[in-house]
């Protein structure tokens, strides 16, 4: 992620909207050879320091007049994030100080260096210290003692998870989605889809949400932390950005958030949705967890056409815990029934949805149990179990949706 | 009654989550206790929430509450201290510690740097016997804390910050570190101490002291707030200053005595060409704006220097000022026959930027501190100064505050802020009393640039009135 000091955005006060900055691929059609000279420099780059690095991004940014100086520092960030710098010569500098150091303090002060026998006397000095510490001369040392400083770190690899122009491109501008976003104090999600991800990368920044089915059929999720109830913060605006890369590679989405800008704090919206392509070079989602669920859905498809399935498609939720079954069984006349199957798992996951199974033990669900995993069926369960061992005998659970879709 | 609902089936209770106080009514839907405490109702978890810097005040309300209220928001304990080695207090250290008790265990307390503030910290928890928080503005400060603890009390702390995490009943902490891990961190503590407290009322900073649960706080600064409203901030999240001495009151009983010598330096022919060059592009575009808008600052410039090409190059000729004015030729070459006019004492330099930091530490061969400097290396070159080894030290902020250099009695400013406090703070370090040395703060100042503007602002504050002042 970037860092506060590598965002850029613009703000329009009217409508009281902010815009991350975006790097489009037909008004920025230039940045599409920056980017790849950038992408040379940094493979290319072995052996020179982050400063001279950083010099030569910003050198080969000047070709477009209007750069911002803080996209050259948020391509630098980038940048260094998917290098190494050498640890070794990093590692070495503190205690090549501290010899020096010491051996100077002997002689200290060098001072006076205008006056020329003192000169002559300092320069003798730091020969000497450089030859007992096994260097030719003195700025030979002189160059390695502080190789630890930042602007120093020599670039050793250069290994980016993005492989093009345009991916570099559209790292950046998921990048600055998510630095805007640091300013956030609420973010809601309007989407039908995929919800089952976002939800995971909620719950993994440790926010809270809210979720909520509109008129529409689109689920409401407002997604914030447990003190935004008390007070106005924007303290949970880093663990909000963590949840854009994830949404970036969902399908059918709208997201608006509520930020506070500047030292007014003034109130602005940012709003994005999938229409935008934000991060599309980015590998979207696995449309199925396991080989089992998407043979499923195929014999599904090719046993009945009155229903359609679709995939984790409503939402159960009670309070806090969440419950996305798998699929939904909808009938032309709109009536529905849930699926839910339980495969090959670990045994903590089974645990855990034995534990779900329990608290949304109300609701009207098919279950589909593989047989070693029948234990996690609570004993006096109401609603239809069906066990299989290797394949999931498609009748059988075509005949359970039946009765219950009437019941 | 506060009794455990595991054990008693209690129908309310109170909980800690993240950094927020839960109350949970299992039999009806009545309000919580203690209606001066701000509640809000909670949807999402269809309970009532605070923050848990209520606590103490729910303690008292849970007391006097006739229902049972289970409480299972706190979860530290006692500490036995195994062999404390503290010192008894001086008698202004003991009159702050009663004050703090006297106050009710929550309180701020003033005394200027080099007094003991430290101590009276010590000897607080030493009474107090409960888990511990330590919360300190910088890392070098954390560490400095875990051994004054070891030493002290006998104890190996627990570190948070600085890429450590180690949790223990006794722990020390960096404002950082405390507002990002108060969530998972704010109900295993019973005491809080804030050192530097001035820093507490930052709007990024607060969450540190709001989502703490510690009933007993304690401030400590040497710098309180100018500003009232920050005042009354630090009031409300730690408590009440209790205990206030000023620095002319300590100076030269506590503290030592000490002068302050400003040494005016010019730049070379150079130098000054340069610098007017940058200058003249500096105050053309100045000028021109402040005609044409009245509402022209620096900051305008700082945020159009995103978009305009012109507000960038004008930001570029500012830094270049600044860094001539930093690294200058002059100053350099004055430290030098300071070095040599002290060559049997010790000597701290405090200059402007790292890059000065690190030339001075080239030109003279002393060790300087980074502000990224490794911890071991911290500790080395500290301890390295203090048993004598380096004659001198360098340090660019890392050594502004709370840092112990015991028996430096020269200090030379090379450059910095225009802000009292870290003048004040600077001058802390050398202050301390051993022996009757006088302490000489010498502060090498540019004539005819920026430099002198922020010597004289920061001029004004009380440590610097009444003083020896000399010009050389």
């Amino acid at each position: 992620m970037l860092t506060r000091r590598c965002a850029v955005a613009t703000y329009d006060w009217s409508t009281a909207a902010v815009f991350p900055d975006r790097l489009t691929q037909t008004r920025d059609r230039k940045y599409r050879h920056l980017a790849e000279l950038l992408l040379q420099l940094y493979r290319r780059g072995r052996g020179r320091t982050r400063e001279q690095l950083h010099r030569r991004v910003r050198q080969i940014l000047d070709h477009d007049p209007g750069c911002p100086p803080r996209r050259a520092e948020a391509f630098c960030k980038l940048l260094d994030d998917a290098s190494k710098f050498d640890r070794i010569a990093q590692q070495a500098a503190p205690a090549l100080r501290r010899q020096v150091f010491a051996l100077a303090a002997r002689s200290h002060p060098l001072a006076g260096l205008d006056d020329s026998a003192a000169a002559g006397l300092a320069s003798s000095v730091r020969q000497s210290i450089a030859r007992k510490l096994g260097f030719s001369a003195w700025h030979e040392m002189a160059l390695r003692m502080y190789a630890d400083v930042r602007e120093r770190h020599v670039l050793k690899t250069f290994r980016p998870e993005y492989r093009t122009a345009d991916e570099l491109l559209s790292h950046y501008n998921v990048a600055q989605v998510q630095a805007a976003l640091f300013d956030a104090e609420l973010v809601t999600v309007l989407t039908s889809d995929d919800l089952k991800s976002l939800i995971r990368a909620v719950k993994l920044a440790h926010l809270m949400h809210r979720i909520e089915r509109e008129a529409s059929g689109r689920y409401r999720v407002d997604i914030d932390g447990p003190a935004s109830i008390l007070r106005r913060t924007s303290r949970y605006g880093a663990a909000l950005a963590r949840i854009i890369p994830t949404l970036a590679r969902c399908r059918d989405w709208q997201l608006s958030a509520r930020l506070r800008i500047g030292r007014r704090r003034s109130t602005m919206q940012l709003r994005l949705s999938s229409d935008d392509r934000l991060g599309h070079s980015l590998p979207t989602h696995p449309e199925y967890d396991s080989k089992l669920e998407s043979q499923f859905a195929e014999q599904w498809r090719s046993r009945d056409s009155r229903y359609r399935l679709l995939r984790e498609a409503d939402v159960l939720t009670r309070g806090q815990s969440v419950f996305i079954p798998d699929y939904s069984a909808v009938r032309e006349d709109g009536k529905r029934v849930l699926l839910e199957i339980v495969g090959f798992w670990t045994e903590d996951y089974l645990r855990s949805k034995s534990v779900v199974m329990q608290r949304f033990r109300e609701e009207p669900i098919v279950w589909i149990v593989r047989r070693s995993n029948r234990w996690v069926v609570p004993s006096d369960f109401s609603w239809p179990v069906i066990e299989f061992e290797r394949q999931i005998p498609i009748d059988q659970v075509f005949d359970a949706v039946e009765k219950l879709v009437d019941a | 009654m506060v009794m455990d609902r595991k054990d008693f089936g209690c129908c309310y209770s109170l909980d800690f989550s993240g950094g927020t106080l839960l109350w949970n009514s299992e039999r009806d839907d009545s309000p919580p206790l203690a209606s001066d405490v701000p509640w809000v109702f909670d949807r999402r978890v269809q309970q009532w929430r605070t923050d848990a810097m209520y606590y103490a005040t729910l303690c008292v309300a849970i007391r006097s509450d006739r229902r049972s209220i289970g409480d299972r928001v706190y979860r530290w304990k006692n500490v036995w201290w195994h062999r404390p080695q503290l010192p008894a207090p001086r008698k202004e250290q003991q009159l702050a510690v009663d004050a703090w008790y006297r106050a009710g265990q929550r309180g701020t307390i003033v005394m200027p740097t080099g007094t003991g503030k430290t101590e009276v910290a010590l000897q607080i928890m030493l009474a107090t016997k409960t888990a511990t928080l330590v919360v300190v503005p910088i890392r070098e400060l954390m560490h400095q804390w875990h051994r004054r603890i070891m030493k002290s009390l006998g104890i190996d702390a627990g570190l948070i910050g600085d890429n450590l995490y180690r949790l223990a009943p006794i722990c020390v902490t960096t404002y950082h570190s405390a507002r990002i891990h108060m969530p998972s961190l704010g109900n295993r503590f019973g005491l809080i101490v804030f050192d530097e407290c001035h820093h507490l009322p930052a709007r990024h900073l607060r969450d540190a002291a709001v989502m703490s649960a510690a009933p007993l706080r304690l401030g400590l600064t040497a710098t309180l707030n100018d500003d009232v409203d920050r005042r009354m901030d630090v009031e409300q999240l730690i408590g009440p200053v209790v205990h206030e001495s000023s620095v002319q009151s300590a100076k030269g009983k506590t503290l030592a005595d000490y002068q302050i010598v400003r040494i005016p330096v010019h730049f070379t022919p150079q130098e000054r060409e340069t610098y007017e060059a940058f200058g003249r592009i500096v105050r053309r575009y100045a000028a021109k704006h402040s005609t044409t808008s009245k509402r022209f600052d620096w900051k305008a410039v700082c945020r159009l220097s995103n978009s305009d090409l012109e507000s960038r190059r004008i930001l570029q000729a500012y830094h270049a000022c600044r860094d001539l004015e930093h690294r200058a030729v002059e100053k350099l070459r004055v430290l030098g026959e300071l070095f040599q006019l002290h060559r049997d004492e010790q000597v701290i330099v405090f200059v402007g930027s790292n890059a000065m930091a690190i030339d001075v530490s080239m030109r003279y061969l002393v060790p300087c501190l980074l502000s990224h400097s490794g911890k071991r290396e911290r500790r080395d070159v500290l301890d390295g100064f203090a048993n004598g080894t380096f004659p001198a030290l360098v340090a660019n902020r890392v050594l502004d505050e709370g840092i112990d250099l015991p028996d430096v009695k020269i200090a030379v400013v090379l450059g910095g802020l225009a802000s009292t406090r870290q003048a004040q703070q600077r001058l802390g370090r050398i202050v301390r009393r051993s022996g009757e040395r006088r302490a000489t703060l010498y502060e090498v100042v540019l004539e005819d640039t920026q430099d002198v503007v922020r010597f004289r602002r920061r001029r004004r504050n009380d440590a610097y009135k009444k003083v020896r002042r000399r010009n050389l």
